[in-house]
């Protein structure tokens, strides 16, 4: 390593010096101009040759497939599954809790003995605030204990009070249906938007392609010691390699392996998740994103097996600073969407969306800009929160013109 | 991938050749001097565990004097701290006789002092888990908490018990003690009553718990021979085993674990599905949780910047002084990050209840807060400070894939 090291300044320095006899001799000897120009041409040549790629996110080792990420697809399967489940008046609060925090119960039976949950990776990297978790939790309590009775006794929601509520439409027609909290919460919303952030993009931003969880594993990726088998009898995949596939696996676990975009209606896909609205923001804000980010997983995890780490580290920021967009840009259109169905008198329509917005701006605080900094603190994010749901009718009292100014705030946030 | 590999030093070779042979003599030279000073200033990269922290040059004035920080923290810091534990366990052994000869509210009151005497002085020793202490898993003797108490009414009422036994690792120390003096009555008549019973052997268990941390304390106290310590303070490498890497990796791992974990995180609930208010320490003393974690937090404090343990007012060289060394052109210094830090920790943490417990179940949210800000420091220290210092961790967290 050392050996390495001393070579590279060796360049450097001698290539400074290169530069600077030119300088000096330029007046003159022409000859020696020639010469650098040859120097100059060589090393581009090698600048290049390090990067073929391949198109696909597929790498191997001994024709071994060394990609693998089932764990993640277990846990984005439970996440989905909650989404339904938070929205189902029968279910009580032990067995979404136990879905949850245990990782069993669920309907999918495989899922119960995956040994995954979802519960510990909810804000649960190195930087994200404890005080995030039980507020999902809470919903999880607030569901089962206030709403769903609430909706089981047919009582109809209104400002502070629980119960199902349904939009009738211009022409007479019933428009959306939703169960809310006194605030207007549709929890199952504010749960899988609340996921998203809290859960997929802190795994894959703060956890898995951070410097400090894949420098952690540099002395055995240097030296070719594995830590990972899949499903073989040894090891054959280094944990640098399997924390860049997890990173991968938190983004694509439902859809495919080697491509971007959803997966295939017959091989199942994304539904609800971080793939499914990164799909919307490809197909509407930012088209290109998917393949920008896919291409970015595909140059870093090469750049692991290369050993280059710089080039990982730079990879890793453009998976980052991508995947975090998606959440700025949901959480700004939901409060516009919201404040727009407020305007046209469709409550629930605004339920529905001011609801997802609030799930999006909760992840606001696990995303990471270019410049590496998330785009809104713990404690902007609680802020904005808290004027969000003010008042005991929480969005039922909010005006098109607070939400407005809100996403405006966020704009100027995420700079998007 | 591979031909890159083979093909770089076939291309700096070309390059090396290329450019000696375009320039003179005068021109090497220089090249050589530059090349000298490079690799000098490398080696504090993060990218190898092999650098020039050695002291091999302890002698140059401008080098940091990795022997004389390692001196400070064993003269000044480690061997007081201890020292001061030991007597106040003297003290500790005392009341406790006196207590057990006598169990009346006075001696009992004055057994309690002496009790949260010893407890706050242990707070600056156990984060050096490191030769004998490591050995024999001193801290987990000193400081388990929960306590076990159906261990230790079984250990009472069988007498048949070995405190050396790992099983009896939970069922002494001071938080057992914490339970023998709050825990075992409703109220204190009653406690002193049991303890008066000599048939129901609560005494014959305190001192025998009390003698147990002093034999082991005064066992960890000799360990720190002036062979011992000479050997320590000649450690100034940075390989894995070197005194420096072992102190700051258990300096980390107990602001980590014996701190944040233990003291906020495991109550508040972080590491579970719910909060769990009675894993506090000292649970059964109820009011001396924040008082010993607020303790703990300027023994971190202290070590962090050098402070002597019996002069906090003096200092000698700490790792603070070590990062302002390695960060000397840096603008904003790591040292200050950490330091400010450990301010807003002390600040959240005097703002929690007196009981912890009661904190939880009142108002865990609190305690979330006071995770949050102990928690950045962590980031600094193990991932920022680390990278700086470049010592590896010689501890790790378990993946859950």
């Amino acid at each position: 390593m050392k050996i390495k090291n001393l070579m590279i300044v060796g360049t450097a320095t001698i290539f400074f010096s290169c530069t600077e006899t030119e300088t000096i001799t330029e007046i003159v000897e022409v000859e020696k101009i020639v010469t650098e120009t040859v120097t100059v041409t060589e090393t581009e040549t090698v600048t290049k040759n390090i990067y073929i790629l391949p198109e696909e996110y597929s790498f191997t080792r001994n024709g071994l497939q060394t990609v693998y990420y089932t764990g993640q697809t277990a846990r984005l399967k439970m996440a989905t599954e909650l989404k339904g489940h938070m929205n189902d008046n029968s279910k009580t609060k032990d067995q979404l809790d136990t879905m949850f925090n245990s990782g069993t119960g669920f309907t999918d039976s495989t899922l119960d003995s995956s040994g995954k949950k979802v519960g510990n990776k909810t804000a649960s990297s190195p930087v994200a605030s404890a005080t995030v978790k039980p507020l999902f939790d809470g919903w999880i309590e607030d569901f089962t204990s206030n709403v769903a009775p609430a909706v089981s006794a047919g009582t109809t929601a209104s400002s502070g009070v629980a119960g199902s509520y349904t939009d009738t439409k211009d022409d007479g027609t019933t428009g959306r249906t939703v169960k809310v909290n006194a605030k207007g919460f549709e929890l199952n919303q504010i749960f899988s938007k609340g996921l998203i952030g809290a859960f997929q993009v802190d795994q894959i931003v703060n956890n898995y392609l951070s410097f400090s969880k894949l420098d952690g594993a540099r002395e055995d990726n240097d030296n070719g010691v594995y830590g990972y088998k899949n499903d073989q009898a040894e090891n054959y995949i280094t944990k640098m390699e399997h924390y860049w596939d997890e990173g991968f696996g938190y983004l694509y676990g439902l859809d495919s392996q080697f491509k971007p975009g959803l997966g295939d209606a017959a091989t199942g896909k994304d539904t609800a998740n971080l793939n499914y609205y990164l799909n919307k923001v490809n197909s509407k804000e930012e088209p290109g994103i998917s393949q920008k980010i896919y291409d970015a997983f595909i140059a870093g995890r090469a750049a692991i097996v290369a050993k280059d780490y710089d080039e990982r580290d730079k990879q890793a920021g453009i998976v980052s600073a991508e995947i975090s967009k998606v959440i700025g840009y949901k959480a700004e259109s939901y409060l516009r969407d919201g404040a727009e169905d407020i305007t046209n008198g469709m409550w629930a329509d605004a339920h529905h969306a001011l609801s997802e917005g609030y799930g999006f701006i909760l992840g606001l605080q696990f995303t990471k800009n270019s410049e590496g900094n998330p785009y809104m603190t713990n404690e902007e994010v609680n802020s904005m929160l808290d004027r969000l749901s003010a008042g005991d009718g929480g969005f039922w009292e909010r005006t098109p013109e607070e939400l407005t100014t809100m996403a405006d705030e966020i704009a100027q946030a995420t700079g998007l | 991938m591979k031909k890159y590999i083979t093909f770089l030093p076939l291309t700096i070779v070309l390059i090396s050749i290329q450019c000696s042979s375009e320039m003179d003599d005068t021109d090497n030279l220089v090249i050589d001097e530059t090349i000298t000073t490079e690799i000098v200033s490398d080696s504090n990269s993060t990218d190898n565990n092999n650098n020039s922290n050695s002291s091999s040059s302890d002698s140059d004035s401008n080098s940091f004097n990795h022997k004389e920080m390692l001196t400070n923290w064993v003269d000044n810091i480690i061997i007081p701290s201890i020292t001061n534990f030991d007597n106040s366990l003297e003290i500790f052994e005392e009341s406790a006789t006196t207590f057990v000869n006598a169990p009346t509210t006075e001696t009992l009151s004055n057994l309690k002092e002496a009790w949260l005497s010893s407890f706050l002085k242990w707070q600056h020793v156990e984060m050096f888990d490191i030769g004998l202490s490591e050995e024999i898993f001193y801290k987990n003797r000193i400081n388990l908490y929960p306590t076990n108490v159906e261990k230790i009414e079984n250990n009472i009422s069988d007498q048949n018990y070995d405190l050396d036994e790992p099983v009896n690792f939970s069922a002494q120390g001071l938080n057992g003690i914490d339970y023998l003096l709050f825990g075992i009555g409703e109220n204190e008549n009653e406690i002193i009553s049991k303890f008066s019973d000599e048939n129901l052997n609560y005494g014959k268990y305190l001192t025998d718990l009390v003698d147990k941390m002093v034999s082991l304390t005064s066992e960890i106290k000799l360990s720190w021979s002036d062979e011992y310590k000479s050997s320590f303070i000649s450690s100034t490498d940075n390989t894995a085993s070197s005194s420096i890497n072992k102190v700051v990796n258990d300096f980390i791992y107990y602001f980590e674990k014996g701190y944040r974990a233990n003291k906020i995180g495991i109550p508040a609930g972080v590491f579970s599905d719910k909060p769990l208010p009675n894993r506090v320490e000292a649970y059964y003393g109820k009011n001396y949780s924040k008082i010993l974690a607020l303790e703990a937090t300027d023994a971190v404090n202290y070590f962090f910047n050098g402070n002597h343990s019996n002069d906090t007012e003096s200092k000698g060289l700490s790792i603070k002084d070590y990062l302002d060394y390695l960060e000397a052109d840096k603008e904003e210094k790591l040292s200050e990050k950490i330091n400010s830090q450990l301010e807003k920790i002390k600040t959240k943490v005097s703002e929690l209840n007196t009981n912890f417990s009661e904190q939880v179940n009142q108002e865990n949210l609190k305690m979330l807060i006071a995770y949050d800000v102990i928690q950045a420091n962590v980031v600094f220290l193990k991932v920022d400070m680390l990278q700086v210092l470049n010592i590896s961790v010689d501890y790790v967290d378990a993946d859950g894939d």
